[in-house]
């Protein structure tokens, strides 16, 4: 082989594009944020929005599904249903994060 | 938080008991008991297919109080149950048979086939896939729900169990993964005897004589194959001018010759108007030329209906959160598989992608890292397809048409079996490999296999455009020798430059 082809042999060296970048927990991971879905269609709708939950379906549904029947003593039946399926005038408020911190902070100690 | 003083957990019922006599300092010096004692899942996953009974050990294993709910009183989805897994055991069972009663006749003698024990061989196979699931959720610790899962609203699910009894899960994330189901094809009604879907085809109980299958796609050539190579006369129609669910022509037209020669008849390019009751008690298939002309009825003892599958999401409740499907059936979701509802996450068949369970597996794992604060991924661009006939058929990437619509410039190698020692020694030499590769840049774009073990062959090619690999790479790897993956580095090497051996 020729001196110069020799030459030319060890520039053209080749270099894998396959490289091990190091342990992967070192590696920086970019800041991520949504975007759309890689694999949705050109044409799909994005941002999403939010569709209004339809509440008639969603009681009527609960009401129907959860209550039981159940005989009662005397051979009287009696329908229950679960605390969870009370319209929300029967139920707890709802707490605020606030209210929830203090209540785990330090609402415990007006037990005492 | 309210409810937790009647919680019935030990350190609630202690709390309770001793609430009045324990000091200030030590029973504060554990709030979070009060958090912990609380019912609420971090994530709840509804379906158990390969997307959903992945996600729910993923999410375990990360830590997360975990639930998955299940109807089909089997975990595995589809796949498992009446896709995948079934109809890969009828596919290798009868492969055997086939090549025993035709390649190996002269050496073993005469073979007969014992269906009720093949399909006896099937069941224990997914048997015992889907208990080995249940026993992989009791070992993380992922509590599973026999029944339907229903949305009450963004955090509550609504179970109603196989046996009847109904209760309320509560979770701070919720994944849908509830997969797909066979579309039906208009006009025609399935019976899953006489007129079946690839459940009911799984299933048969003795050999058709002859078998229609509507749709040339995956599904309808890896079952009829199975029915073929059991002795049926399969005849395939299909809309399109071709087979193979959008593979690559080059492949597509090999693919076709290849399974003419084992017997298939085709009917491209036809459409099917209907179905029709014989008075033999066999069904009668009305078809004529896609672009219109004389109408023939295809005489059939069993019509298997394979135009694909629809987002399955009936009885889920979306309205009751106000998430509304595409057009498709499918739930638009965005790059980290959340819906227009945030805290309720999607993936699978049942949203955008192929209908793929390696593809939802995936998806559930990106799903539930996201979910822990992580990043997940998925690469959309090289999901590997593969199709389980004999030969099989895999590919990955863009196919070659793909590419020449994109405008790039590129350089392909094939490289036939016929070629390789490995398929010659055993005398299994149909298909060959072809690679695409960016002519500027070397770099692989699609990799399209027909042969023995494509659908093994792929990992090779999927890993390799994994990680950005040009088809020089793969061609200075070495590949041991006597085998089939020195077929696919001299793809590579042609590809890149030139193959040595043919």
């Amino acid at each position: 082989m020729l001196p110069s082809r020799i030459a030319r042999a060890a520039v053209q060296a080749r270099t894998p594009l396959i490289k091990f970048l190091g342990p992967r927990a070192a590696l920086h991971e970019a800041h991520h944020d949504p975007t759309r879905h890689p694999a949705a269609p050109k044409d799909a709708e994005y941002p999403l929005k939010a569709g209004t939950p339809t509440e008639a379906t969603a009681a009527s549904s609960k009401s129907s599904s959860s209550a039981v029947t159940t005989p009662g003593p005397h051979g009287v039946s009696r329908q229950f249903f679960d605390f969870a399926d009370l319209p929300n005038r029967y139920r707890h408020p709802v707490l605020t994060e606030a209210e929830i911190e203090a209540v785990e902070a330090g609402g415990a100690t007006a037990i005492y | 938080m309210l409810r937790l003083a009647s919680s019935k957990t030990p350190l609630a019922q202690i709390a309770t008991r001793h609430v009045r006599t324990l000091r200030a300092p030590a029973f504060t010096s554990m709030p979070r008991l009060y958090s912990t004692a609380t019912e609420e899942l971090d994530l709840l996953v509804i379906g158990g297919g390969p997307g959903g009974y992945v996600a729910a050990i993923k999410a375990a294993q990360l830590g997360l109080k975990t639930a998955c709910v299940e109807k089909r009183g089997a975990l595995g989805g589809t796949c498992l149950n009446v896709g995948c897994i079934p109809s890969k055991a009828m596919l290798n069972n009868s492969h055997i048979y086939h090549q025993t009663q035709h390649d190996l006749k002269a050496r073993v003698g005469s073979v007969a086939l014992n269906l009720p024990v093949m399909l006896k061989a099937k069941a224990t196979a997914v048997t015992g896939l889907t208990k080995g699931i249940e026993g992989l959720f009791k070992k993380n610790k992922v509590a599973y729900h026999k029944g339907t899962g229903k949305f009450l609203n963004a955090n509550e699910i609504e179970v109603t169990g196989n046996d009847g009894t109904v209760s309320t899960l509560k979770a701070k994330n919720i994944l849908i993964a509830t997969g797909s189901v066979p579309s039906g094809f208009p006009g025609i009604e399935i019976d899953e005897k006489k007129i079946v879907t690839s459940t009911g085809a799984l299933d048969l109980q003795e050999v058709p004589k002859k078998m229609v299958v509507i749709g040339a796609g995956v599904i309808g050539l890896e079952l009829g194959s199975v029915w073929q190579r059991l002795g049926a006369e399969v005849t395939v129609v299909e809309y399109l001018g071709a087979v193979g669910a959008g593979m690559d022509s080059d492949m597509a037209k090999a693919f076709h010759r290849t399974l003419s020669k084992q017997g298939f008849k085709f009917k491209l390019s036809t459409k099917v108007i209907g179905t029709e009751q014989l008075a033999d008690g066999r069904v009668g298939v009305k078809v004529e030329a896609a672009k219109g002309g004389n109408a023939e009825t295809l005489e059939a003892d069993v019509v298997l209906v394979s135009i694909g599958r629809k987002p399955y999401t009936e009885g889920l409740g979306l309205e009751n959160v106000g998430i509304q499907v595409d057009e498709r059936g499918r739930i638009p979701i965005d790059s980290e598989f959340r819906t227009s509802v945030p805290n309720i996450r999607c993936i699978g068949d049942v949203t955008y992608g192929a209908m793929l369970a390696h593809k939802a597996e995936e998806e559930g794992i990106a799903a539930v890292e996201y979910i822990n604060g992580g990043h997940g991924h998925v690469n959309y661009d090289v999901i590997p397809s593969v199709i389980y006939t004999h030969p099989e058929v895999a590919w990955c990437g863009k196919s070659e048409d793909e590419v020449k619509k994109s405008g790039v410039a590129y350089n392909i190698g094939t490289f036939p079996f016929a070629a390789n020692s490995r398929a010659r020694t055993n005398a299994d030499f149909e298909g060959m490999v072809k690679m695409i590769s960016d002519k500027e840049t070397d770099r692989i774009l699609g990799i399209h296999i027909m042969g023995p073990n494509a659908g093994e062959m792929i990992a090779e090619g999927v890993l390799a455009m994994e990680y950005g690999a040009s088809s020089e790479d793969i061609a200075r790897t070495c590949h041991a020798h006597p085998t089939l993956s020195e077929a696919f580095k001299e793809a590579a090497m042609a590809t890149h430059d030139k193959p040595i051996h043919f």
